[in-house]
């Protein structure tokens, strides 16, 4: 019943989708595209940070679909949020949809102490995190 | 932030009728459900329903006048309430523009 809030932008770019995934899935690229330091590898459940804030990687299927989750460590910013990006394939390039959803309550956010206790770890921490995604969150 | 909150404003600000509500009360200044009800198409059973919600949004606040209620807007939390929007839309925004940039340049 509750209305999430969400924004959503959309954009054509002359690129295939192959190349466009380059510049969203590579972390010096995300960098510069972002405006911060990204360190992260996009694989599901790592777990890294862009800027002040932690990221989660949630779903990747290269050349289609990337979604991770992002919160900051201070309770005065934004509430955590997640964030997808859909790229299609086009005659003229892709098409590129971001989508960026705010969630209710840092409940939301499963293996969320394990990303705050550990920004830059690897696979071992986030196997657990990505376990109880799965768990809690069939959307 | 208080979430709840924001998900109660944008619950209230769906409904046309209770937006209508809203910027008269911005507009015009406070009134009385009865007030409200002789202004608009709307029936004062109905307007005290709107009012309720609004109420628990935190967009309207209620105060004595007599022995009738007054509701009066609060404009800062709409402000509030959109600020992420405005915020995160914009940082989109400006993320793609570069995006678009960089995949010129390359």
């Amino acid at each position: 019943m509750a209305t999430k809030r969400s924004v959503r932008r959309s954009l054509v770019l002359p690129v295939p989708p192959a190349r466009l995934w380059v510049a969203l899935s590579d972390p010096d690229l995300l960098a510069r595209w972002l405006g911060v330091a990204v360190t992260i590898e996009v694989v599901p459940g790592r777990v890294g940070s862009a800027g002040e804030r932690t990221v989660r990687i949630d779903e990747v299927d290269p050349a289609r679909l990337l979604t991770f989750t992002w919160w900051s460590a201070d309770p005065d910013d934004d509430p955590p949020s997640r964030v997808r990006f859909e790229v299609e394939s086009l005659p003229e390039g892709s098409r590129l949809t971001v989508e960026e959803t705010a969630l209710a309550d840092l409940d939301d956010v499963p293996g969320r102490d394990a990303g705050a206790a550990a920004p830059d770890s690897g696979g071992e921490t986030a196997a657990p995190a990505l376990a109880t995604v799965a768990a809690v969150a069939p959307r | 932030v208080n979430e709840e909150r924001l998900d109660a404003v944008f619950f209230a600000l769906a409904d046309p009728t209770r937006r209508r509500v809203l910027e008269r009360l911005t507009e015009q200044g406070p009134a009385t459900p009865t007030e409200l009800a002789a202004e608009l198409p709307i029936t004062r059973q109905a307007v005290s329903k709107h009012l309720a919600a609004l109420s628990r949004a935190g967009l309207v606040e209620p105060g004595r006048r007599g022995r009738e209620t007054r509701y009066e807007a609060r404009p800062a939390t709409l402000a509030e309430a959109l600020g992420w929007l405005s915020r995160v839309g914009t940082a989109w925004d400006a993320r793609l523009v570069a995006l678009a940039e960089l995949l010129e340049d390359r």
